[in-house]
């Protein structure tokens, strides 16, 4: 492993002056799932890591009335066993759960999880299809900004070179909504997502469907969202043609690549099919609230 | 069917506590990589970084300048052959300048520092020039005419040819009325054994190399070493310690020849762990393979011919690949009575990743096409596929194709009962829920080594057993542990035999110093082997005991019996005495109470005995996902008398989920001569949540007359067995051909549609 | 790199020492505290061989640096039998043959224990996705989850 210097900030304010004084040389460490693997294969190297884990400015889930504030150091495992987030944003936490192995998600943060900025990153579905926003500090203040315009690219993002991820915003599902995150891999735990998708949907009285977000993962250089399909749904009562060519319309959205993992057309398919299941479980879903 | 001749004694056939257990459930047990030496270095290799590539220029001093680092090692430093590998000596230690480099694993230079960190900054520092060549990645392109020779005259790259007749193919196909044929593609799996290849050496003050690694054929080591580095067999010793898994991955010498070389040159002693790319790298694989099957039956369902050609990917060496390939040929066939068979197969030298041993040995790959085309020739006949198989039963009595001993009872319609029996009726789901079950089946005759000739010349097998003055005792088997359990099984044995309570018998393992040669831990053996081995060692030293004991006692040594420590007349209980004064005895009149038993079997010829499976899976197939839920998987085998049924479990359920794994997720990908999927991150192997719902694993056992207490051998079957039973379920279950492994939800989604759209 | 003068709590006792920054708890433990029971399966966070419980939780020691772990307890197999005595999982382990190789083995403990301390009455599939992150090769799982169930049963009867 290449060396590096490890530095502990006592307070938030110390870690914003020293990783900005270190500039391309410093990196956050927080579980360090992610970034010690990197460092160790020779995918990135760091003069010094900022320890970040006991900064309870950076750690915990509180509610604050129509949205969750969740510290970029909390850990994958606390997310997914959060009774708050279970009953207030029930997708997010399913995805939590399914991340990577019980090893990793007694480590892993939420944080670490948006700033590596993997396309097929599992908890970043739910939060784009909350619309959270990520809260940045730096010397110059603090910034807040959209998960989704944050996302340019595989391991690509918007953040400044001075800049630390403090936290994420994640509004509530409102009353009525139904949400649901399908994650498929290779085998049935600890792997990496081939295709992941998240989706909410909300349906009036009638049964119309109101509103309806849905996000992929892992067939494009980010994770995206189906506006396209978003539109077909809303104001459309779902059946079992709608709900067919809503798949369809979302498989055209998905841009994969060849990989490893599977094959471009191969992940067509899967987005296809896996949309549709999504939504069917959506239609049928309990209310989550 | 049990013989008089297979007992329930208080040992064999019990469930008896792994004697290795205690010290691997607290952590105590020390691997290679737990061992350290005074003074120890560290190790590091090297590794070519192309496939294919002229070595032009190697600088190793500014390597050698930095701190901490004790020595560089090239080709150039290496006074013996500097090659090695199993029959054929044409595997490099180290590619020096002018030569050209055949794979990725192949070893350029030896670093040995004082730190593992010294040693990796002196890898950076090495400077090599290469002359890049374009390399040889199929074994289509290998094979063509005008493709360069990966080995100097290897004409056609071609490695082995091996070839299978029996009785008249074109009159067998001439007979049949239906004829079917098919092209199943294997993938190359990997062994993932948890440790990865390791070791420690050191020369001691009388010059004596010793070495201590994770290896599965301690003799096969002393061989390479002595080869490649011109070091008398005699001042060489090998121990294998306690092995974190092998699968066939550590059955030719790993890091051992390098270890040796950078403790002889570097004068310390020193210690290699690979790194888990590095190893994925650079041990053998199982062969991907590409076999085209034809086959021929009557109407009603007579296999008259069967007809095959394989196209394996020998990767650089030769290593185990013509046994592999030989046995892939002979499996073609199954536990199948055929009257005509054609069946050929070629292994090619390529410039991928090295192919050789692997659980199963090429019978996994014969296998998935033999019970596929089994499958599709049902469908063509419109017959059950168990019916189909059931017909072709090889039946009692009736000659075996492959070179097996002939004597083995046969009972797969027995298993086939059972396996019935343990599936019961197929599950069904509500034809709204838009999923399908199908009910896959596999039968096979896994083979098992009862010679090991190639390995010994013609000395056998042998096991030496010592009984203290104390009463206790000790096996010394040349075998080794590779988890399998052959510990106990020999320490069940030497207690039952010995009339010891198991807790004061010892088993000493894979040690070239104090164990009688007993080569290879790979083809299911040891039981067999070793455990006949023992039965003629202990039967000297009852002999022995039960003489003296005689004179002690004053009646007929065929009158005492060996129990619980103790030596009894057989009628008389009062009269007795305990084995540890006899055993004093003995001692003190220097009596011989350390003996040998060598087992050999009475042919000079390359032989298996086999041994019958049965695995069934009933599966669920989402249509709309893909999905592919295991519901049951049974797998039931005739090994013969069951020495430790715990154990035999383990065989079944691990080697199952190694199978599962070939079948659903494990997929090594190399793309021009390079790997791509270095990392458990990559390679999926299955976790605890992708076993079967319901897991059962069973033995039918019937006893087999040369076996030790009837066994036979039992390790690999399972691996055999299990991947086509879960093809033909999927198959089954949503009618579709599967011919590559491994099977995505996708590839399913894709064979689903392209029917619908066939049908329109 | 940085050195650092850190204590860790492993096993009940507590040790004092320095050590580099780049160091990984497992190498740390196995190397320094001479702790050979973790091993040392990918180094990368993907195997579980590696599992120690970090105040109370299963982590990959190779994830974690051992710098990271100052002032906290650690659990490593050999804490696991108490005065010489085996703890249920243990025996378990040994009766069910959950052990083949071994290697995966003290990982697979450690993750069974802090389960069991957590959930007294597993369900199999509780117990399949709790040891999901310990790679097993030679066992296919089965006699280890029933193990940890046994053991399950067995600590329930003992706390009675």
């Amino acid at each position: 492993m290449a060396a590096f210097d490890y530095v502990k900030p006592p307070s938030l304010e110390s870690l914003i002056n020293d990783y900005a004084q270190a500039k391309s040389e410093g990196a956050i460490l927080a579980g360090g799932t992610d970034l010690l693997v990197k460092i160790r294969s020779g995918l990135v190297s760091r003069r010094v890591l900022f320890d970040i884990n006991d900064l309870h400015e950076m750690k915990g889930i509180s509610d604050e009335g129509d949205s969750l504030r969740i510290g970029a150091a909390t850990r994958i495992c606390d997310v997914a066993d959060s009774n708050v987030v279970q009953s207030t944003v029930p997708f997010l936490s399913l995805a939590a759960s399914q991340l990577g192995s019980p090893q990793i998600r007694n480590r892993a943060t939420v944080g670490g999880n948006i700033v590596s900025a993997s396309p097929a990153a599992d908890t970043v579905l739910p939060l784009i299809a909350m619309g959270a926003r990520l809260r940045f500090g730096s010397q110059g203040g603090n910034r807040e900004v959209s998960i989704e315009k944050f996302m340019e690219g595989p391991g690509q993002t918007d953040i400044r070179e001075d800049e630390v991820l403090i936290g994420v915003v994640v509004p509530k599902l409102s009353n009525g909504c139904k949400s649901h995150f399908i994650k498929v891999g290779r085998r049935k735990a600890v792997a990496i997502s081939v295709v992941n998708i998240a989706g909410w949907i909300k349906t009036d009285r009638t049964g119309v469907i109101e509103d309806v977000r849905l996000v992929l993962g892992a067939v494009a250089p980010t994770a995206i969202r189906a506006g396209e399909t978003e539109t077909f749904l809303r104001g459309k009562r779902p059946n079992e043609v709608v709900l067919k060519e809503a798949a369809r319309i979302t498989a055209g959205q998905s841009s994969p690549i060849s990989d490893i993992r599977g094959t471009q057309k191969g992940r067509r398919l899967l987005v296809e099919a896996w949309t549709f299941r999504l939504l069917q479980i959506l239609m049928t879903q309990n209310e989550a609230n | 069917m049990i013989g008089d001749f297979v007992v329930k004694g208080k040992y064999v056939g019990a469930e008896v506590d792994r004697v290795d257990a205690i010290g691997k459930v607290t952590g105590e047990t020390k691997y290679a990589d737990d061992l350290r030496l005074p003074n120890m270095h560290y190790g590091k290799i090297l590794f070519s970084p192309y496939p294919r590539a002229r070595v032009l220029h190697i600088d190793t001093r500014s390597a050698e300048a930095l701190h901490g680092v004790r020595k560089i090692i090239t080709a150039k430093d290496i006074s013996g052959n500097n090659l090695y590998g199993y029959e054929i000596h044409h595997h490099p230690l180290l590619v020096g300048e002018g030569q050209e480099t055949r794979f990725v694993g192949d070893s350029i230079a030896l670093v040995v520092a004082e730190t593992p960190e010294a040693a990796d900054q002196a890898l950076e520092n090495i400077e090599v020039d290469y002359e890049v060549l374009t390399p040889l990645t199929s074994p289509r392109e290998a094979k063509a005419e005008g493709a360069y020779q990966i080995h100097p005259g290897s004409q056609g790259n071609i490695c082995c040819r091996p070839e299978l007749i029996h009785g008249d193919i074109a009159a067998g196909f001439k007979n049949s009325e239906v004829i079917v044929e098919h092209t199943y593609f294997t993938s190359r799996q990997e062994q993932a054994f948890l440790e990865t290849e390791s070791g420690v050496a050191y020369v001691d003050d009388s010059g004596m190399l010793h070495i201590f690694s994770s290896l599965q054929d301690p003799y096969d080591v002393l061989e390479d070493v002595c080869y490649a580095l011109g070091i008398p067999k005699s001042r060489i010793h090998v121990k294998g310690t306690i092995v974190g898994g092998a699968f066939g991955g550590k059955l030719i010498t790993t890091i051992e020849v390098h270890l040796a070389a950078m403790v002889y040159l570097a004068r310390v002693p020193v210690k290699i762990v690979l790194d888990r790319e590095e190893s994925f790298i650079f041990h053998p694989k199982r062969h991907p393979d590409e076999i085209h099957v034809k086959v021929g039956s009557t109407r009603d369902g007579k296999i008259q011919a069967l007809e095959a050609e394989v196209l394996s990917d020998a990767g650089p060496y030769s290593g185990r690949t013509p046994e592999v390939l030989g046995l892939t040929v002979s499996a073609l066939v199954g536990p199948y009575g055929i009257p005509s068979v054609h069946l050929t197969g070629q292994a090619i030298y390529t410039n991928n990743l090295d192919s050789g041993a692997m659980r199963g040995f090429g019978a996994p790959q014969a296998a998935v096409a033999r019970e596929s085309i089994l499958d599709k020739l049902a469908g063509t006949l419109e017959m059950d596929p168990l019916e189909l198989r059931q017909k072709n039963f090889l039946k009692p009595g009736q000659e075996t194709l492959s070179p097996v001993l002939g004597d083995s009872p046969v009972s797969l319609e027995l298993l086939k009962d059972q396996i019935l029996e343990k599936m019961g009726p197929l599950p069904e789901v509500s034809p709204e829920q838009n999923k399908r079950v199908g009910r896959g089946f596999c039968f096979d005759m896994p083979v098992f080594d009862v010679s090991a000739i190639p390995v010994l010349g013609k000395s056998g097998v042998g096991i030496a057993v010592e009984i203290f003055s104390d009463a206790s005792a000790c096996v010394y088997a040349g075998g080794t542990e590779l988890g399998q359990g052959i510990t106990t099984v020999l320490a069940q044995i030497a207690a039952e035999e010995l009339g010891l309570p198991i807790n004061k018998v010892f088993v000493e393992m894979s040690d070239t110093w104090t164990c009688p040669r007993a080569g290879r831990t790979s083809a299911s053996r040891l039981t067999y082997v070793l455990g006949n081995a023992l039965l003629l060692a202990t039967e000297k030293i009852r002999n022995t005991l039960l003489s003296r004991a005689a004179k002690m006692l004053e009646v007929s040594k065929d009158e005492l019996i060996l129990e619980n420590g103790k030596i009894k007349a057989k009628g008389s209980p009062s009269k007795g005495v305990g084995l540890q004064e006899v055993a004093t005895v003995c001692s003190n009149e220097g009596l011989k109470l350390r003996e040998e038993g060598w087992f050999k079997y009475p042919e000079d010829r390359y032989m298996y005995g086999h041994t019958f499976m049965a695995s069934a899976a009933d599966v669920v197939v989402d249509l709309v996902t893909g999905e592919i839920k295991i519901l049951k998987l049974v797998n039931i085998h005739d090994s013969g008398k069951v020495i430790n049924p715990i154990l035999a479990k383990g065989q079944l359920y691990g080697g199952s989920l190694q199978a599962l794994g070939y079948a659903l997720t494990e997929n090594l990908i190399v793309e021009e001569g390079k790997l791509i999927t270095p990392s458990f991150s990559e390679y999926l192997i299955p976790t605890a949540m992708d076993i079967p719902e319901e897991f059962v694993a069973d033995a039918v056992e019937t006893p087999y007359p040369t076996g030790p207490y009837g066994a036979k051998g039992l390790a690999e079957h399972a691996l055999n067995s299990t991947t086509p039973a879960i093809l033909n379920a999927i198959s089954n279950a949503v009618d579709i051909d599967l011919t590559t492994i491994p099977v995505y939800p996708e590839h399913i989604l894709e064979a689903i549609r392209a029917k619908e759209t066939d049908h329109q | 790199m940085s050195h650092h003068n850190i204590y860790l709590m492993v096993n009940g006792k507590r040790y004092s020492l320095e050590v580099e920054s780049d160091r990984s708890l497992l190498d740390v433990v196995r190397e320094d505290l001479n702790l050979t029971g973790i091993k040392k399966g990918c180094d990368k966070g993907d195997c579980g061989a590696c599992t120690v419980l970090l105040n109370g939780k299963p982590v990959n020691s190779c994830m974690v640096l051992a710098v990271q772990a100052d002032g906290k307890e650690i659990t490593t197999i050999e804490g696991v039998a108490r005065d010489g005595k085996l703890d249920p999982i243990q025996v378990a382990f040994i009766k069910h043959g959950a052990v083949q190789c071994g290697f995966c083995t003290p990982g697979m403990i450690l993750t069974a224990w802090a389960l069991l301390r957590e959930n007294r009455e597993p369900m199999r599939e509780e117990i399949q996705k709790a040891i999901s992150g310990n790679l097993c090769r030679c066992t296919g799982y089965v006699q280890i989850i029933d193990a940890i169930q046994s053991a399950a049963r067995v600590s329930r009867v003992n706390n009675e």
